[in-house]
């Protein structure tokens, strides 16, 4: 049987990036508008916190430069329903529907219908924007339209190299996500004793927990105890936690593994080495040591390996010329 | 209870559920189960059929401004039948008519002997935009040009079957035939125990069949590929579904590549691999920059020197454009008689040449009776139906025709047979055509039925999905 063709593994490994994106940005708008309304109740003012959704994406710079005004309504529209902007929900969902219309050959008629439907819906929906008070009930539409299409491409798609990109995709965007969330709360966790330690507001680390669905999780396994070390700890390198940057670089490497011997692949070692060694870091690291080493640079080596590996793929897999 | 077809009326037309001034045999048991069916319990039905087809992504991309909207290609639950007897003319006429348009292709590419002899003027071919002189001396696999061919036929008053248009280039409807078959079956279980209707879900299995008989024979599993303009083509719904049906690759141009020695391949994770067979839904401008129009992004440099050199196999053969001109529509006749030496079993709808000036002054002295057609239009654009046109569009169309005579023909209006429809008021007579799709490799294959497009305008002929067209399914009877 022919093998997948290039450009099906580019649009399937975009599909799973879009889809987890999109689902990834409504949990990080649904904890900010939580946080943001209870810092408003007792500061009046929750323009920091949104400030730090922009500074999670790296787009605090773009946002100002075309001349928004940092309020929390022109931050929720930036994210959600905006046209312009590639990173709102709006714009991931878009781009995985015209992934999905691409790879309709390899997609069950279910997949298509759900995720155009969903794509539908946010077009219509984008026809007025949302009022604050509906932001957290679009999210979670939103959660769950992904879900569903995370659920039906378990259960509908053949597990072919296509699912295995596309799961790749997907996984490759969940670190580098969690990697972002952990990297704003970063300050707090400079080494022990340093001056730069900046002020403890506990609410941030739990909020922290639940935007990466895993306060049920952080808490079966140290009980109501927060504390930042453990947070980013748990966050990082707990194997069990299915957001955790741990478990998704474990499958990125699982899958690929699998995908290149499966398919006997020519083996791209500069692809598959590096992320390798970060998978035995993260199964042999602890939180303490990270911590004394920077945190900061530990985060940065993730998001550098999810560029790397990203690309090593579409170089070494992807291109169509 | 009063009947759902009480009031069913069909004028002067023949009425393929009911018959012309005789009733029809085989279609009353039909006619009478429909007409003792429930009005709204027949419109939930159709509502079902429609939604399924949108979900299933039956559809067309009609583009405005900025956005592309999905539409389908409204579906009409009431089928079109035909008897044994009718298909089997209208199949050995198709087959027929096939085989003339490839012997035609084959001489207008090798011998020209057509225009020595003088049965078709030479400047018709030579002189045509689709004429490749790429294509001359060039052997196809099989020496066969059309592979996959629609041939549109009308029904007339006396309920004769005419042949409207061929089109032997790169028809498109077929995903509709079989799609609006299935919807059938799920909303009308009942009727298809009795009906015995000659299936069609095996037209992927043809399709195939036909197009691994054109790879060389010493490759033991040939690599067949599906070329698509891409996701904006209209029909690119269409090609989804055949490459899933037959279960090859969909591919774009961009994916494939011809190397040094003229071999096709296509991009896989794997690495290249090797094509041998291309079913190209991409008109041959495009097809390959380095041969034709160079400013296509859609097609595969190189294309076209590694398939006259035998090394990858294309249906429909580049140049198959030339046959099915509406000017040499006319011809076909005259053809089927000289290649094939016999009697049409298909005729043509008399149609007058504005290049000849016999025909010229017909049709400028007869426009107010006849229809108009540019001869290389498709979709029914540009057509002026003389008795249905304002004395403006007359005279517009006579303009036209004085200006370039060779780019127009003319017919008389026929009378479209009719079938009964669902429409707003409830049960009415409704014009349709019918295109049977024919698959040629060793032989010709013609899928029984094929896409019974329907005029949903009460009066109106038009039937093209482009301006307000229906489809129906088409029911062969055993």
């Amino acid at each position: 049987m022919l093998s997948l063709l290039s450009r099906y593994a580019d649009e399937a490994f975009w599909l799973g990036r879009h889809v987890e994106r999109a689902e990834n940005m409504a949990r990080l708008l649904d904890v900010t508008g939580a946080f943001g309304r209870d810092q408003e109740a007792a500061a009046g003012d929750s323009a920091a916190i949104w400030r730090q959704a922009l500074d999670v994406q790296a787009d605090l710079e773009r946002f100002q430069e075309e001349g928004r005004t940092l309020t929390p309504e022109e931050v929720i529209r930036f994210y959600t329903l905006d046209g312009e902007n590639p990173g709102s929900i709006r714009a991931c969902i878009a781009s995985a529907r015209q992934n999905a219309l691409q790879l309709r050959p390899l997609l069950s008629v279910e997949v298509w219908e759900q995720l155009n439907g969903l794509y539908q819906d946010l077009t219509a929906r984008a026809q007025r924007a949302l009022a604050p008070g509906e932001l957290s009930a679009f999210c979670s539409e939103i959660k769950l339209g992904c879900q569903t299409h995370a659920g039906i491409i378990e259960g509908t798609l053949y597990r072919d190299e296509a699912w295995y990109v596309l799961q790749i995709g997907r996984m490759l965007e969940r670190a580098d996500m969690t990697a972002r969330l952990i990297d704003l709360r970063a300050p707090q966790i400079a080494p022990k004793g340093t001056v730069s330690r900046a002020p403890l507001d506990i609410s941030q680390w739990t909020g922290l927990l639940r935007s990466a669905a895993g306060l049920h999780g952080y808490r079966r396994v140290h009980g109501a105890v927060v504390t930042p070390d453990r947070v980013a700890g748990y966050l990082i390198f707990d194997r069990h936690h299915a957001r955790s940057i741990r478990t998704a670089i474990e499958t990125v490497d699982g899958l690929l593994r699998e995908l290149i011997r499966g398919y006997q692949l020519p083996w791209e070692d500069g692809i598959a080495a590096p992320l390798h060694e970060l998978c035995i870091d993260l199964r042999e690291g602890n939180v303490t040591t990270v911590i004394a080493d920077g945190m900061r640079a530990f985060l940065d080596r993730i998001q550098q390996q999810v560029i790397a590996t990203s690309d090593g793929l579409r170089d070494a897999f992807f291109a169509t010329s | 209870m009063p009947g759902l077809l009480d009031a069913y009326s069909h004028d002067g037309a023949f009425c393929d559920m009911m018959g012309g001034l005789e009733r029809l045999p085989h279609t009353s048991w039909l006619a009478a189960r429909i007409d003792g069916m429930d009005l709204d319990d027949l419109r939930r039905r159709a509502e079902a059929a429609e939604r399924e087809l949108f979900r299933l992504g039956i559809t067309f991309t009609v583009y405005s401004d900025r956005e592309a909207i999905d539409r389908i290609l409204p579906f009409d639950i009431i089928p079109r039948p035909l008897s044994a007897a009718d298909w089997a003319t209208i199949e050995r006429g198709v087959v027929q008519r096939v085989a003339a348009l490839n012997a035609f292709l084959d001489d207008v590419y090798h011998t020209q002997k057509v225009l020595a002899d003088g049965v078709v003027p030479a400047d018709l071919v030579l002189g045509n935009a689709n004429y490749r002189p790429e294509m001359a001396g060039f052997e196809p696999p099989l020496a066969v040009y059309s592979h996959v061919c629609g041939i549109d036929i009308i029904r007339d008053a006396d309920g004769r079957f005419l042949v409207l248009e061929d089109n032997a280039r790169t028809p498109s409807g077929v995903s509709y035939v079989v799609e609006n078959r299935r919807l059938m079956l799920r909303a009308f279980p009942d009727l298809f125990a009795q009906a015995h209707v000659r299936p069609v879900s095996d037209y992927g299995l043809h399709l195939r069949t036909a197009l691994m008989e054109l790879a060389p024979v010493w490759i033991p599993d040939p690599q067949i590929v599906l070329l698509t303009p891409g996701v904006y083509n209209s029909a690119f719904f269409e090609h989804v579904f055949l490459a899933r049906e037959m279960g090859v690759p969909l591919v774009e141009g961009r994916d494939l590549f011809v190397d040094e020695t003229d071999t096709v391949y296509v991009r896989t994770i794997k690495g290249p691999a090797r094509v041998d067979v291309i079913y190209r839904r991409i008109d041959d401008d495009f097809l390959d920059p380095e041969a034709f129009n160079p400013e296509s992004l859609l097609g595969v440099p190189g294309l076209m020197r590694a398939y006259l050199k035998g090394r990858v196999a294309l249906a429909n053969a580049p140049g198959t454009g030339v046959a099915d001109d509406k000017a040499l529509y006319a011809y076909m006749p005259r053809l089927i008689r000289y290649y094939l030496d016999q009697d049409p079993i298909l005729e043509n709808v008399d149609t007058h040449l504005c290049r000849e000036p016999a025909g010229l002054s017909y049709t400028l002295a007869n426009l107010e009776k006849l229809v108009v057609k540019p001869v290389g239009g498709s979709g029914g654009y540009g057509v002026t139906v003389g008795p249905l046109a304002t004395r403006a569009e007359i005279e517009r169309a006579r303009a036209l025709i004085e200006r370039e005579p060779a780019a127009w023909i003319s017919q008389p209006m026929i009378s479209l047979s009719v079938c009964p429809t669902l429409v707003a008021d409830g049960i009415e007579a409704r014009r349709v055509d019918l295109r049977p799709f024919a698959v040629t490799g060793r032989e010709t294959f013609v899928l029984p039925g094929g896409l019974t497009r329907v005029a949903l305008q009460r009066g109106s002929i038009v039937v093209n999905s482009s301006q307000g067209g229906g489809s129906k399914d088409t029911w062969v009877l055993a």
